[in-house]
Parts: C-alpha cells; sequence; structure tokens
C-alpha cells in the first residue's frame, strides 16, 4: 500500500482522538477500507475526510461512492413510477407506525437526521450534515443541514428536532421508538444548542447512538415542531424529495417532486403506489405491466421473476432472521446439552437453499449477521452432526428422546421453517408439537406471561432487520431483556453486551462480538438458522431505486429508461 | 273419540307404521344409484383416511429439502410441495381430520339443534321468542365472523372446529326442529299425553322427538357436506387444522401462493379431493331425502 | 299485516342487540389488544398503554360498550382502532365492492338459472332432467377454494386469459373492472346455480300442471309466453328469499372469494377487522349484514304469506 505519511499527519492534525484512531486501524490494517468508511460515518467524519485519508493510504476509491446504484441507459427525465407496496395496516402516524406498508409511506416525504443506506451498508447524512460524539460518546452533537424546507415553506430549524425527537422519546406517548430508546434517551436528554444544532444526552455510552437517530428507528422522521401526529396522515408533511398530493385508505397514495427539495429536485415527476394486502397481485400486476416496482417481496411464490432479464432484483444483504428460543429456565431445555442438540440437528445450507431459494445465508446463533462489520468471522459456522446432536441428548441423561410444543406464528416462510425444524429434531429424537397461531394470537400482549411467543417452550419469532446489533443482543437475550423468549439469565453475556454496546471503536466491538458468539454458542439459549436477503424487483427499465430492507424506498433518483 | 282409549291404541299405531315406513325407506335407499355411488365415494376416503399411510409409496410427512417444488413424475405421481413432501402421498391421507371433525361437529350441532328447536316449537310463547331472538342471531353473524372469534379465542385446534362447527349449525337445524314439532304437538297423540300428565320433558324427547326424527335426519345429512365445506373454508383462511399434518384446505391455502411460480400440482390435487368428498356426502345426503320423501 | 311488519321489525332490532352482544363479548376473548395490534408486537409497553387511553380501550368492557352502543343509536358508527378513520366511510366503500361482485354474479347466474330450471322442467324425469339437477347440486356443494382454483389454473395460469387479481387501479373504466371480477364471480355463481335452478324447475312443474296452464293452452297461449308469465313469479321472488335467509353463509363464501382473488371488500374488511381486533369496525361490519339479514328473513316471509295464504302470522295469532 503506497502511504503518503505527510498528508496523512496533515489530515490528523485536524482530526479528533476517536477519528485519529480510525486511521490507525486502517494503516495498521487492522480494518479494511470498507469498514473504515462504514465506521467512521457512524462518528461522523465527512465524506471528504474519509476520501482524503483512503487517497493518502493509495486508495484512490471515492468514499462518497454513496447512494443509488445508477444503472445504464439514457435519463428520460419526468414521468410516472408505478409502485406496488404492502397496504400500511393502521393509519400513517409517524409516532405509532410499525408495519412495512405504513413504513413504506412514511419514508416517501418524511426524513430523518441520517440515512442508513442499506445497499452501500453504510450510514449517510440526511437533515444532519455532521455528527459528533463526546469523549466517551455519553453526547452526540448534530449539526443541521442549512436551508432545508418543509412542504410548507418552513424552514428546518433545531426546533423542528427537538420537538420531533422529545415526542418520539416521550414514555407518556405512544411511540414506537421508545422500545429503541428506552435506557439510551430520554426527552431531557435532547437539547437545542442553537438555531442548527442539537445535542443528544445519552443514559450510557452508546457507540452507534446515530443509528438510532436514522432511518434505521423508522418512526424517527423529523416533522415541523407543534406537530399533531395523529392528523399527520392528512398532510404528509416533512422535507423529502416528494410531496403527498392523495392518500386512500387501502387503495394507494400518490406524490409528486419536490422542486424546493435540498438534494436537488427529483427525476421522477411523480410516484403512485397501489396498496396490496398479498404478494401474489404484486407479482401478477408486475407481469402485466401495471407497475414498474415492488417495493419488497419474499421468494415464496416469486420464483418466476428472479433469473428473468425482464426484471431487475435489488438484492440487500440484512440482519433480517428467525429465531428460535428455548426455555432455558424450563426442563428438558435447562440443560446446554439439549439446546445444542437441537441446535446441531438442523441442515442449514440445504434449509437456506429450500426455504429462501439462496437468497440468504447461513446463521450461526448469534445474532451476528455478515451484515454488521463487528461481526468476529473467525467464530466457526455451526453445522449439522446428527452423531453429536445424540451424544449430547444421551448425556444430558435423554437418550429415549424428549417431546415438548414449539409455538410460532404465521408469517412468510415461518410456517414451513417450522415443520422442518420438527422434521429435523426427530431425527435425534426431540418430538415437536407444532402450534402455529396468527401473529395477534402468538405475539399476545407481548408481556411475560400474556404472550405465547415469549411463555412457549420453544418459540419461532422474526426480527426484522437493523443497521446495528444492539437490539438484537439486549432485548431478546439479557436478562432484563423484554423480549427475552429463552428465559436466558446470564451474567457474563449481559457484562460483555453492556460492554459491547458502550464501545466506540471497532476492533474492541470485534474482539467483544468474538466473545459473545462463542459464549451464545455454548450456551444456545436460542438458534438463528439463517439471515434472511432484502429483496425488491423492478421492470428492466427502471434505475436508481434505493430500497431499504425494512421495505422503505427512496426514489430521489430513480428513473425510467 | 273416547279419551280413555285412544293413547294405547294410537302409540301401538305409530309404531308399527314407523317401522314400515323405515323398512321401505332402507329399501329405498339401497336401490338408489346415487346412494351407492356416494357411499362408494365417502367410502373410498373413510378408507384412503385410516389406510393410507399403508397404501401410499411415500410418507406423508417426510421432508426432502432438495427435491422441492417436483413436477409430477413417475416415482412422485402428483408432484413433491414446498418441503419436498410427496403429494400423492398428502393428497391421500389428507382427508383423516375432516373425516373425524365433520361428523362430530354435525353431530353436536344436531344434538344441541334438536333440543333447542323442542324446546322452542313446544313451549312456544315467551320461551320461543326469547330463544328465537338469540337464535336468529347467531343465524345473522356470518360463518367467517364465528369460526374466526371461536377459533381465535379457543385455539387452533381439531376439537375448537368441532364446536365452532356444532355452533354454526345448531341454529339452522333449531330452526326446521321447531318448525316440525309446532306441527306435531298439535297432534292427538301428544294431547294425549298430556292429559295423562307426562312431563313436558317426557313428552319432548318420548313422544314428539322419535316423530320429527326424518327431517332432523336430513338435516344431519345435509349439514355433513356442509361441515366438510364449512372446514375447507375454515382451514383455507388459516383457522383450521395445525400442520404438518396433510390436509386440502391448509394445504391449498400454503401453496396457493406458489401458482404464479408455475407450482399447480401442489393445489389442484387438493383441490379436486375435496370435490369427490363433497360431491360424494352432498348424493348421499340427497338420496336419503328423496327417500324419505317416497316411503 | 302492518301491525306484523312493525312487530317484525321491533324483534329485528332485539335481534340486532343481542347480535351486537354476542359479537362485544366474543371479541373480549380474543388475545391481543386493539394498541397492540396497531403499535406492533416490539413496541414499548408504555406506548401500549399510552396509545389504549387515547382510543378508550383502557376503559372497563361495559363503559366501552355503553360509548360505542350510545353513538350507534345516534347514527355514528364510530372509529376504527386500526385506521384511526370514520368506520362509515370505510365500510361503504367495502360494501360497494362486494355489491360489484355480487351484482355480477346474479346478472350472471339468475338468467341461467332459470333457463337451467325451466329446461329441466320441460324434460321432467328424462335424462336432462336428471343431468341439469345432478350438475346444478353439484355445483351448489362444491367449495369457492375448489372451484376459484381450478379457474385460476385454468384461465388464470394455463391459457392466460382471465386476471387472477379482482382489484384493478384506481380509476379503472367499467369494462376493465368486469372483466377483473369475471373470475371471482363464477365460484359464486356456481354456489346460487343449483337453488335458482331447483327453484324455477319446481315452480314450472307446478305451473305446468296448474289450471292456468290448462285455461291458456286452451285459449292457445304459446306455452314460452305462459312460462315467462307465470315462473318468472312462481321462481324468482322465493329464489331471492332464500338467498337472503342464507346471507350469513354467503358472505363466508364471499370472504373466501375476495381472499382468493385479493379482492377489496367487504369480507375481507371484516376479517381484517376481526384479526386485529378492530372492534368498531367488526360490530359495524356484523351490524351491517345482520340487519340486511332481518330485513331478507322479513321479505321472505311477506313473499311466502302472499304466495301461500295459510301461513298465519306468528304475530297476529
Amino acid at each position: 500500500m503506497a502511504r503518503d505519511a505527510r498528508r496523512l499527519d496533515a489530515i490528523r492534525d485536524r482530526r479528533d482522538e476517536l477519528e485519529n484512531h480510525y486511521i490507525d486501524e486502517l494503516v495498521a490494517g487492522r480494518i479494511s477500507r470498507r469498514d473504515f468508511v462504514r465506521k467512521g460515518a457512524v462518528i461522523g467524519m465527512s465524506t471528504t475526510v474519509m476520501g482524503a485519508v483512503l487517497s493518502a493510504c493509495g486508495n484512490a476509491n471515492n468514499a462518497s461512492s454513496s447512494s443509488s446504484a445508477a444503472g445504464g441507459g439514457t435519463a428520460t427525465k419526468g414521468g410516472t413510477l408505478r409502485l406496488a407496496t404492502q397496504a400500511p395496516a393502521a393509519a400513517i402516524n409517524p409516532l405509532t407506525i410499525s408495519d412495512a406498508g405504513g413504513l413504506c409511506m412514511l419514508a416517501q416525504t418524511g426524513e430523518f437526521l441520517a440515512f442508513d443506506n442499506n445497499m452501500a451498508l453504510q450510514l449517510e447524512p440526511m437533515l444532519a450534515s455532521s455528527w459528533k460524539p463526546s469523549k466517551g460518546g455519553a453526547v452526540w452533537t448534530f449539526k443541521l443541514r442549512s436551508g432545508v424546507k418543509f412542504h410548507n415553506g418552513s424552514l428546518l430549524t433545531a426546533d423542528d428536532v427537538v420537538y420531533t425527537m422529545q415526542q418520539l422519546a416521550d414514555p407518556k406517548n405512544a411511540s414506537n421508538a421508545l422500545s429503541t430508546f428506552a435506557g439510551v434517551l430520554k426527552p431531557s436528554g435532547i437539547v437545542k444548542v442553537d438555531s442548527s444544532t442539537v445535542a443528544f444526552h445519552l443514559e450510557a455510552p452508546n457507540g452507534n447512538f446515530p443509528y438510532l437517530v436514522s432511518s434505521d428507528n423508522y418512526n424517527a422522521i423529523i416533522v415541523p415542531r407543534g406537530t399533531d401526529f395523529a392528523k399527520w396522515q392528512s398532510t404528509f408533511m416533512g422535507t423529502g424529495p416528494f410531496k403527498l398530493k392523495s392518500y386512500t385508505q387501502n387503495v394507494g397514495a400518490n406524490f409528486v417532486a419536490n422542486p424546493d427539495y435540498w438534494g436537488g429536485k427529483p427525476k421522477l415527476d411523480s410516484t403512485a403506489f397501489t396498496f396490496y394486502t398479498s404478494q401474489q397481485p404484486q407479482i401478477l400486476a408486475l407481469q402485466g405491466g401495471q407497475v414498474d416496482v415492488i417495493v419488497q417481496f419474499v421468494v415464496q411464490g416469486a420464483q418466476s421473476l428472479i433469473n428473468n432479464s425482464s426484471y431487475n432484483i435489488i438484492k440487500l444483504k440484512s440482519a433480517n432472521h428467525r429465531e428460535l428460543s428455548m426455555r432455558n429456565d424450563q426442563a428438558p431445555f435447562t440443560d446446554p446439552r439439549v439446546r445444542q442438540a437441537v441446535a446441531l440437528s438442523l441442515d442449514r445450507p440445504n434449509m437456506v437453499k429450500a426455504l429462501l431459494s439462496s437468497d440468504g445465508v447461513l446463521g450461526n446463533d448469534s445474532p451476528f449477521s455478515p451484515k454488521f462489520p463487528s461481526e468476529d468471522t473467525s467464530v466457526p459456522q455451526r453445522a449439522q452432526d446428527l452423531a453429536k446432536a445424540k451424544q449430547l441428548l444421551a448425556a444430558a441423561g435423554h437418550s429415549s428422546g424428549v417431546s415438548t410444543t414449539l409455538v410460532t406464528e404465521e408469517y412468510q416462510e415461518i410456517p414451513a421453517l417450522a415443520q422442518v425444524i420438527q422434521q429435523a429434531a426427530a431425527q435425534i429424537g426431540v418430538t415437536i408439537k407444532l402450534k402455529v397461531e396468527t401473529q395477534t394470537a402468538y405475539y399476545g400482549k407481548s408481556t411475560y406471561g400474556n404472550s405465547d411467543w415469549l411463555d412457549g417452550a420453544m418459540s419461532l419469532v422474526d426480527y426484522g432487520d437493523r443497521g446495528v446489533p444492539n437490539v438484537f443482543l439486549e432485548a431478546p437475550l439479557t436478562s432484563g431483556g423484554p423480549w427475552n423468549a429463552a428465559h436466558f439469565r446470564n451474567k457474563a453475556y449481559d457484562a460483555l453486551v453492556k460492554q459491547y454496546v458502550a464501545s466506540v471503536d471497532l476492533q474492541t466491538q470485534k474482539a467483544l462480538a468474538g466473545k459473545i458468539e462463542t459464549l451464545l454458542l455454548a450456551q444456545t439459549p436460542i438458534v438463528i438458522p439463517y439471515f434472511i436477503d432484502g429483496l425488491t424487483a423492478t421492470t428492466s427499465s427502471v434505475h436508481g431505486v434505493n430500497p431499504t430492507s425494512i421495505s422503505a424506498i427512496y426514489l430521489k433518483d430513480a428513473y425510467k429508461a | 273419540m273416547s279419551i280413555g282409549s285412544v293413547p294405547i291404541e294410537s302409540a301401538a299405531a305409530v309404531n308399527s307404521a314407523q317401522a314400515e315406513l323405515r323398512s321401505e325407506f332402507r329399501r329405498n335407499l339401497v336401490h338408489s344409484k346415487t346412494f351407492r355411488v356416494g357411499a362408494g365415494i365417502l367410502g373410498f376416503w373413510i378408507l384412503a383416511a385410516i389406510f393410507g399411510n399403508l397404501l401410499v409409496p411415500h410418507d406423508p410427512l417426510a421432508q426432502n429439502l432438495v427435491a422441492i417444488n417436483q413436477a409430477p413424475s413417475g416415482s412422485h405421481w402428483f408432484g413433491t410441495d414446498q418441503l419436498g413432501r410427496d403429494m400423492f402421498a398428502r393428497v391421500i391421507t389428507g382427508a383423516r381430520d375432516i373425516l373425524i371433525v365433520a361428523p362430530l361437529a354435525t353431530l353436536i350441532g344436531t344434538v344441541l339443534g334438536t333440543a333447542l328447536g323442542l324446546v322452542m316449537g313446544y313451549f312456544r310463547g315467551a320461551v320461543d321468542e326469547v330463544i328465537g331472538r338469540v337464535v336468529e342471531a347467531f343465524l345473522a353473524l356470518p360463518l367467517v365472523v364465528t369460526g374466526i372469534l371461536g377459533v381465535t379465542a379457543l385455539g387452533q385446534s381439531n376439537t375448537t372446529l368441532i364446536i365452532v362447527i356444532g355452533i354454526v349449525f345448531a341454529p339452522l337445524i333449531a330452526r326446521t326442529v321447531r318448525a316440525a314439532v309446532l306441527l306435531e304437538r298439535e297432534l292427538d297423540y301428544v294431547s294425549a299425553a298430556r292429559l295423562r300428565g307426562e312431563t313436558s320433558r317426557y313428552i319432548m324427547f318420548v313422544e314428539i322427538l322419535p316423530n320429527v326424527l326424518a327431517p332432523i335426519m336430513v338435516e344431519f345429512t345435509v349439514r355433513l357436506g356442509y361441515a366438510v365445506f364449512t372446514i375447507i373454508t375454515l382451514s383455507f383462511l388459516g383457522f383450521g387444522i395445525q400442520p404438518p399434518s396433510a390436509n386440502w384446505g391448509l394445504e391449498i391455502s400454503t401453496n396457493y401462493g406458489q401458482v404464479t411460480a408455475g407450482y399447480w400440482w401442489e393445489v389442484l390435487f387438493d383441490a379436486l379431493a375435496i370435490a369427490t368428498l363433497v360431491v360424494g356426502v352432498n348424493m348421499i345426503a340427497n338420496s336419503i331425502e328423496s327417500a324419505l320423501d317416497s316411503s | 299485516m302492518l301491525v306484523f311488519i312493525l312487530k317484525r321489525l321491533g324483534l329485528g332490532l332485539i335481534t340486532l342487540w343481542i347480535l351486537s352482544l354476542i359479537v362485544f363479548s366474543a371479541a373480549q376473548l380474543l388475545p391481543g389488544d386493539p394498541a397492540r395490534a396497531i403499535l406492533g408486537p416490539l413496541a414499548a409497553p408504555s406506548a401500549v398503554t399510552a396509545l389504549a387511553h387515547q382510543l378508550g380501550t383502557d376503559k372497563s368492557v361495559l363503559s366501552q360498550y355503553g360509548t360505542w352502543i350510545g353513538h350507534v343509536v345516534t347514527g355514528n358508527l364510530g372509529t376504527s382502532h386500526q385506521y384511526q378513520a370514520a368506520v362509515g366511510p370505510l365500510l361503504t366503500t367495502a360494501l360497494g365492492n362486494s355489491l360489484k361482485l355480487a351484482a355480477l354474479a346474479f346478472v350472471l347466474v339468475v338468467p341461467l338459472g332459470i333457463l337451467g330450471g325451466v329446461i329441466a322442467a320441460l324434460n321432467v324425469g328424462k335424462p336432462l332432467d336428471r343431468v341439469i339437477s345432478v350438475v346444478g347440486l353439484t355445483a351448489t356443494v362444491i367449495p369457492e377454494v375448489v372451484s376459484g382454483i381450478v379457474l385460476i389454473l385454468i384461465f388464470g395460469i394455463a391459457l392466460n386469459v382471465l386476471p387472477i387479481s379482482a382489484d384493478t387501479p384506481p380509476g379503472a373504466g367499467i369494462g376493465t373492472q368486469i372483466y377483473h371480477l369475471i373470475m371471482p364471480a363464477i365460484p359464486l355463481t356456481l354456489i346460487l346455480f343449483g337453488y335458482i335452478e331447483q327453484m324455477a324447475r319446481a315452480g314450472t312443474v307446478e305451473a305446468l300442471a296448474s289450471d292456468y296452464a290448462r285455461t291458456a293452452t286452451l285459449k292457445g297461449l304459446p306455452r314460452g309466453v305462459m312460462i315467462r308469465r307465470h315462473v318468472l313469479r312462481n321462481s324468482l321472488l322465493p329464489t331471492i328469499t332464500v338467498i337472503a335467509s342464507q346471507i350469513g353463509y354467503l358472505i363466508g363464501g364471499l370472504v373466501l372469494v375476495e381472499v382468493l382473488f385479493h379482492y377489496n371488500g367487504f369480507g375481507q374488511l371484516i376479517y381484517r377487522a376481526a384479526t386485529s381486533k378492530d372492534f368498531p369496525m367488526l360490530e359495524a361490519g356484523v351490524l351491517v349484514i345482520g340487519a340486511a339479514y332481518m330485513v331478507a328473513t322479513l321479505i321472505a316471509d311477506i313473499i311466502y304469506s302472499l304466495l301461500n295464504p295459510r301461513i298465519r302470522y306468528r304475530g297476529v295469532e
């Protein structure tokens, strides 16, 4: 690597301690260039600085390869892009919304402080132009982009950001962001520094805080101060590249280009979304030329779109996964050997092939997906080993087998996955009775004692994508976690996770991740058989769409050629 | 008519007349071609449900993840499903749950409906009005709502399905029975029994019930067909029987999303199997009805 | 007669009230709660509590029911928990869609059924009569899932001539809408064909055997004219009443057809309301069906009494 030491030093002079730490790591070869860009973005290093560092390190690659993959063909400006999406399941209220269709709507006109670009796998500035952590990562200061206007013409200021964030973090509100902000941020911690600067004083240091105010925390679109969230649906008031033209419940929504958009007028004149309650008609609509894009789909039933040159399939690496929990506090799963035996019975490569048509990657029974740069890839992948599984069961005193019940939800491929697990476990003498329920029945009240999800002896649940693994590590696995369906209580684990969340630099995170992965393999409170790619389909004439794995889609640069 | 002599004579006459009718009914039925075909179809599915596992070339539950969604071939006559299970085996054995649930549900509905109908028709007046309103309310409740409420509240199982369908059928049967009882209670043998000082319960269940058995029997067989229909509908909507057991309705519901990918065999054979069973049961119901009519 | 109708309407209201009680109490048994359904499984408990308070679902069961029934009496069907919008317009749109589908099915089935019945009646006892009757009865008992799937596989997939999805893009013309509704209408048509055919057959047989027919034949009135005049009166009205009294059942079939063909109708609306515990929506939907059922059975009774004066009204006795 040809390195320009003098240029590097010149850059270093103006960087803070943490930034210099990453530069050191890069220079020492401990992190890759890609990871350098990703982690640098999180701590608020600008793309220009990162570009300068990389070029000084003998890499001409531009760090700001950012947003969408603008494909070939000549861009025809204007026109309407027609998209098929899941019908929003509830009112479009930025505070409460939680379903895929609703989130997709929210992100059409609303924007976040930062954007978790799932295609480039990096965090990018959006309404904030830059951000900085304090030493230790307990206070994060966000500088707002200047000249950003809401669709009603008013300028975006720190007051709007403080209002929005305080509403989201207020425990008295019906805010879906509370599960993200719990133990991290209180309304009183959100402080206006000046008209274009906001500081977040955290309850505990958090090395990945920018993700929590990015598009990753999907409720956190910035709205004008004083907004009544319950009435937001009538205006869709935001700062984004498109403005609301019409929204009709259960039917569809239309948006028009915002000529005053801070990022420049979008290429399209307008977008038209049609709502569907299931996937099949979306496929038919795409095949029939009634829509240009399916915002998000799963492989089952869509096999005909894949490997067909009329369509572009955009695949996103994602941390979206299925989690099989076993009650660590109830026989027979009190013994880690029994839990390991179940995990060893699975033929994961063939599961990915059959259940996901290979659009996914193997899971190793920890939430560290290959998407996360902090994953310790040196921890060996668990593979099927029936002999060892039987041996472990026998050693645990269950040579004659055990029987139990697996409860799960009616959602995507999950019932099929449950049956595969059932058959795999049967091979080693673990007899599983299946109970597949509607999602409402399965989740119940989502609190211990009132939820089949959290109370079942074995429970199989879905977790959507996140930009960082923090939520996956904490809520379902720590002793006090609210979604600990495995009832896993392990002090060593809790301590490791606490350290991991607080740590700011990647090397430390990686080292801790390795320990966490090893501990989870030994204990096996949960089984994560695979991570599922996010899939978006467009006709081959559509370019520049930028989907996220939580089923939003960004269309600023989209066009039809 | 002298009051003293009537009861004994008329009861005897009624009994012998009934016996004659019954044997004539049986003759009519056995000679009916419709009945024979229907019974043949039903018999086939009953045998398949009991012994199907022994007859089919593959285990209906055995998955094969490397041979999923295979088109029909020599080794898999009806192809394989999304987990590589043999569709032929699953279709042949897929009647079992239906054949358990349908008769039991119909039986519960018939017993409950008959009891309600007897009480309503016999007492008339206030009792009839009050029960009648509730029965009416249940009749107005769409099947799918009853199904969803029942199944989500009681949990998904065969037992729930039996109870839910029983509850749906009871008001329908009650209405028929009530109408029959209203006619019957005006007849002499009932007033005679009342004069003898028999209890209401005795008159309803011992005197009247045997005389309204014919419409009840027709209702039972007709409802049996609808029970199959209902099980399939609820299973398709996701409120039926639990996987992995092979079940036609559930299978169609899980594999339906796949037809756009061209995997028609994963739903077609199940659909045809349902059609044969429903038609078979209905043929039996029709022939019983016409045998009763002509005897 | 008027007294009878008024009394029946009064009783109908009582029945609707009982119906609302049944739905309300059954809905209480359902797991989960509306606030949780809106916020999703992963929302913080405090957020759920806050939303439940906004929706009023944290109040006692009795007071919730009281509020709801108070609104209904004044003609206000309430606000959908799920969509935070008035139930009325949502219901009307969905009902409109379902009625379109039902109307198309009727337009297809009524002429076909009557034609089948008349042909069967003119051939009483002959093979053609038996064939039509068997086909009719068979069609009536085949679940919509089965006929729907077979249609989809043949016309939607193999021949690719009819759209599988019943929903049309917003603003589609009537032609496009009908084109999309043909396939979903067929399973409903099949279910109804048997009923109508049997009614028409019975009506025609009766008409042919009546004094009127003999006189008409003597007078040289063409058989066609005679059948048209008589059969329509004798078979069409009872047919409609039979269908009306089966409305609960038919709505069940409608849900299925709407799910199968992805149609945004009344059945789907009720189905979604029940699964997401959207109580105001579910109650309103069930009451609309209930009211339709009451009116339909009332009309049925009136028609029966007109056709058959021997039946005495329970209410007037």
